[in-house]
């Protein structure tokens, strides 16, 4: 989770250098590199697998016991266990799991099957969870690209100046505070003392949280506080970069408005870094969501994922990390697309 | 008619209020003191008995415990358990799914107030002369959601289903001759034993054991239950909602027209949502919230009756603890109320070192033992172990085991015991193929709604959960003695013979019977009151009784 603030420094060099201008891009020259990045996502997400899998197979217990507790007798978790397929060797049974996953299938869950039900498919238990996760997600990135930018670009622009001292001093505070605290400053803040929002977020099974928008308040402000304040300070260091560099100078020179200097310039070069930045803070978001989730008891993947890792249910728990690491690498493609994108230079190099 | 009913209705509360009354005198003065501050009753271990810490709450509780007006939709939250969860009774283990299977099944026997026992769907325990078979009389005009009516042929279903190996609740009829049920008429079970027991029905106060299943029944995903609600929809880890049945055989049960069973595994997020009205029963308060809260705070707090114990156990077959001199030692090292202040906020009375506070038998009438490090002292020096060193087991199973493992090796210190205090993972700790049942001194938390229960479960030779390793067939024939006495006083005398070789040689330093913390809302009745002791967790489980005012 600390990633958010040691990673700017390998995103940044992409802007550094780039051309001002940039006109339409040839589909051709994206073509090979999307392949290029797609099937390095698809190796890194394999690995993730395989890392994944290998933990869940050391963590001591299994299924069979956490359903049966202590009263179980050796011989009938052996039973449970042979039947789950759990004395089978990991590599074993790592294969026949990629096998299913490779067919869309995210198997069955252990603690299902271990209750003794005939079936109980992953899918449907974490799919809901997927959904209001991807709406808190969705609803926190909207309001924090613009907010970010807007705040970034506005203490670079003023960099040293009042301006730039507040924000940056309030966004060091926020930075340094979890998820956590935050998120009980917002139930003081807006429950304790105004009353103005629930400080649950409960969903009824079925129900999308948007029927109840109230209840998604309080989250996002959560996770806004805690990922706008780190974004707005990278995109801060990025303008400022660019606003020395001797391209804007020259335009400044060139007696071009300042105005047009930042919006033509400024703005445009500093958003190519800004891309990484986001890409990298929205990671961090779906990591955060864990922390939020449980501070609001809102049903989403996060939760799903804790009290699947505490209650053994070991596919629950490789599907949900399969998917958090499938979406953590597409981040990563996408944003490099829009660099790539954004920045032409960039194409031409290996 | 209905006015009889009425006047019925009000006996039977002041007969309640009466009882909650007796119980705080018989915990003597610490009631009072309760009534005026709270924590500050904690009198020390005194001499006999037990010293309660705390007792049932003071403002509001009666209100909370009043009758409940017809209709509305009761919301209750507890911790989760994830994909876990079930209504399965054969699985039933966690606290949110006691409630789960609360609402939707009746159990055998009911416990009532001050530890008692009501009748649930058995009516009648009737032993032979000899207590080796028994004549059960279910209770009539009871019929399952599904309109069938219930009867014997359930009944031998549900014993023989207990007995299932995968049934937590197996124990419970290991000595129930279950391929000899016979239906003697439809309302009529006979019941034969492999050998007497003269109080069947205290076995079926294990939770686990004590849900009546639907003949045939085997998949629980759409239960059908004789009990209070009628499961609507269920998400596992999350919510479950019922609709109040109706036809019910204890009407005007249910109160509520719905109750909503709410999975916040966040104990914050929990009481937040208490707060902000989201829900009226908040299960499971942390000990600091409960206190913070206790003399009336934003919700009521209700503090459960002790019951369930906490104890520190000593393997005692082998190793350092093999000498009774050490074990007795170890259970004199601890200052009981010290280590229930530091680790459990004051909510338990010192234990004794014996299981099964309030059931049946239990014998309140044992000198306390308290902190005693000379003695303690010249007892390891006698037993050559005067500068033992050991390591205590733990693990973060509930509130209070890291921390009073912790208190208890300072607390050894001063008697120049060093005690290595070593955390497991929990999923470990309780694993019968990795640590259980293999440590040499380690926690548990023991429910013991009988003593019958609790001693067949963990200490005879042949028991499947003895922690302590305490094996002696002169024990176990007293054991078997004491559980077939027919003699209400001979029977006390041979259990209180049992209770007092474990107090004095066993191996549990039982230092708490703990006492459950639920926060509700001023619109909750029929929670709490005075206590059942039937813990699992929670005081009140008694589904069936909650409501809305």
């Amino acid at each position: 989770m600390t990633a958010a603030n040691e990673t700017p420094r390998s995103a940044r060099p992409a802007a550094t250098g780039a051309s001002a201008g940039g006109g339409p891009v040839a589909p051709s020259a994206v073509r090979p590199f999307l392949i290029r990045r797609t099937s390095q996502g698809l190796i890194t997400l394999l690995a993730a697998s395989v890392l994944v899998f290998l933990a869940v197979s050391v963590l001591p217990g299994s299924p069979a016991a956490a359903v049966l507790g202590r009263h179980a007798k050796p011989a009938l978790l052996a039973r449970i266990d042979h039947q789950l397929g759990y004395d089978r060797p990991v590599p074993e049974r790592y294969l026949d799991w990629l096998s299913e996953l490779a067919q869309g299938d995210l198997g069955q869950s252990s603690i299902g099957l271990a209750q003794g039900k005939q079936s109980a498919p992953v899918w449907p238990l974490v799919r809901p969870r997927l959904v209001n996760t991807a709406i808190l997600a969705a609803i926190t990135i909207a309001l924090l690209i613009p907010l970010s930018l807007f705040l970034g670009v506005m203490a670079g622009v003023s960099a040293g100046r009042w301006r730039d001292q507040v924000i940056s001093t309030t966004a060091l505070i926020f930075t340094a505070l979890p998820e956590f605290v935050v998120g009980s400053l917002v139930i003081v803040v807006f429950f304790v003392w105004l009353d103005l929002l629930p400080p649950v977020s409960l969903v009824e099974p079925g129900e999308t949280p948007l029927a109840h928008p109230d209840i998604l308040v309080l989250p996002v402000l959560t996770l806004l506080g805690v990922s706008v304040a780190a974004t707005a300070r990278l995109v801060r260091v990025g303008t400022i970069e660019v606003l020395r560099s001797a391209y804007v100078e020259t335009a400044r020179l060139a007696g071009i408005s300042e105005r047009r200097v930042l919006r033509r310039y400024v703005l445009r070069n500093a958003l190519a870094p800004s891309v990484q930045i986001f890409a990298i803070s929205i990671q961090y978001l779906f990591g955060g969501v864990i922390v939020t989730e449980a501070v609001f008891g809102y049903p989403g993947l996060g939760s799903e994922l804790v009290s699947a890792v505490s209650s053994h249910d070991n596919t629950v728990v490789l599907a949900i990390a399969v998917i958090l690491a499938a979406i953590y690498i597409s981040i990563n493609v996408i944003a490099d697309l829009l660099v790539i994108l954004l920045v032409p230079k960039l194409r031409t190099q290996g | 008619m209905s006015e009889n009913k009425n006047v019925s209705q009000h006996a039977d509360w002041s007969l309640r209020e009466l009882d909650r009354r007796r119980f705080l005198q018989t915990l003597g003065g610490a009631g009072l003191g309760v009534a005026a501050g709270g924590l500050l009753a904690a009198c020390g271990a005194g001499s006999g008995g037990s010293t309660a810490g705390i007792v049932h709450t003071t403002a509001g509780a009666g209100l909370a415990a009043s009758t409940p007006k017809p209709g509305g939709r009761l919301r209750v939250a507890n911790a989760g358990n994830g994909t876990s969860e079930s209504f399965n009774p054969a699985l039933v283990a966690s606290p949110i799914d006691f409630l789960h299977a609360n609402s939707v099944f009746d159990v055998m026997v009911r416990p009532a107030p001050n530890y008692g026992r009501e009748p649930g769907l058995v009516m009648q325990w009737n032993p032979s002369k000899d207590a080796t078979s028994y004549e059960l009389k279910l209770r009539p005009g009871v019929t399952w959601h599904d309109g069938k009516p219930f009867g014997a042929d359930d009944m031998i279903y549900t014993l023989r289903f207990i007995g299932q190996p995968k049934n937590l609740g197996n124990a419970a009829v290991a000595n129930v001759r279950l391929d000899q049920l016979k239906k003697i008429d439809e309302l009529t079970v006979k019941v034969p034993l492999k050998l007497p027991i003269a109080d069947l029905a205290a076995y079926f106060l294990d939770l686990n054991a004590s849900y009546v299943v639907q003949d045939g029944a085997t998949d629980f995903t759409n239960p059908i239950g004789t009990g209070p609600y009628k499961l609507e929809s269920f998400t596992p880890g999350q919510q479950a909602v019922l609709s109040a049945n109706r036809d019910y055989w204890d009407s005007p049960r249910p109160y509520p027209d719905e109750l909503e069973i709410i999975s916040i595994d966040d104990s914050t997020a929990r009481v937040n949502a208490l707060l902000g009205g989201r829900i009226d029963i908040c299960q499971g308060l942390t000990f600091a919230d409960a206190r913070a809260n206790l003399d009336g705070g934003q919700y009521t707090v209700v503090v459960g009756a002790p019951g369930e114990a906490y104890t520190i156990y000593m393997r005692c077959d082998s190793g350092p603890f093999k000498d009774v001199r050490v074990r007795e030692a170890m259970k004199l090292i601890v200052d009981r109320q010290q280590m229930i202040d530091d680790t459990l906020s004051g909510f338990g009375t010192v234990g004794n070192d014996i299981m099964g506070h309030g059931a049946r038998y239990f014998d309140h009438g044992l000198p306390q033992h308290s902190q005693d490090i000379e003695r303690a002292k010249s007892l390891l020096k006698s037993a050559g172990a005067a500068d033992l060193k050991v390591t205590l087991n733990t693990a973060p199973v509930l509130p209070g085991f890291v921390e009073s493992a912790t208190v208890f090796a300072q607390q050894a210190a001063a008697a120049g015991v060093q005690v290595e205090v070593k955390q497991e993972q929990v999923s470990s700790y309780f694993n019968p193929a990795i640590s259980f049942l293999k440590q040499t001194f380690a926690q548990d938390i023991w429910a013991a709604p009988s003593l019958n229960g609790y001693y067949s479960q963990a200490l005879l030779t042949n028991s499947p959960i003895n922690e302590t390793h305490w094996h002696s067939a002169s024990f176990d024939r007293l054991f078997y003695k004491a559980q077939g006495a027919t003699n209400e006083q001979e029977a006390q005398e041979l259990w209180s013979k049992l209770q007092r070789i474990q107090w004095k040689e066993g191996g549990n330093i039982a230092w708490c019977y703990y006492q459950s913390t639920d926060g509700v809302s001023s619109a909750v009745r029929g929670y709490g009151g005075p206590g059942t002791g039937w813990m699992y967790g929670n005081d009140d489980l008694r589904v069936w009784n909650w409501g809305l005012g």
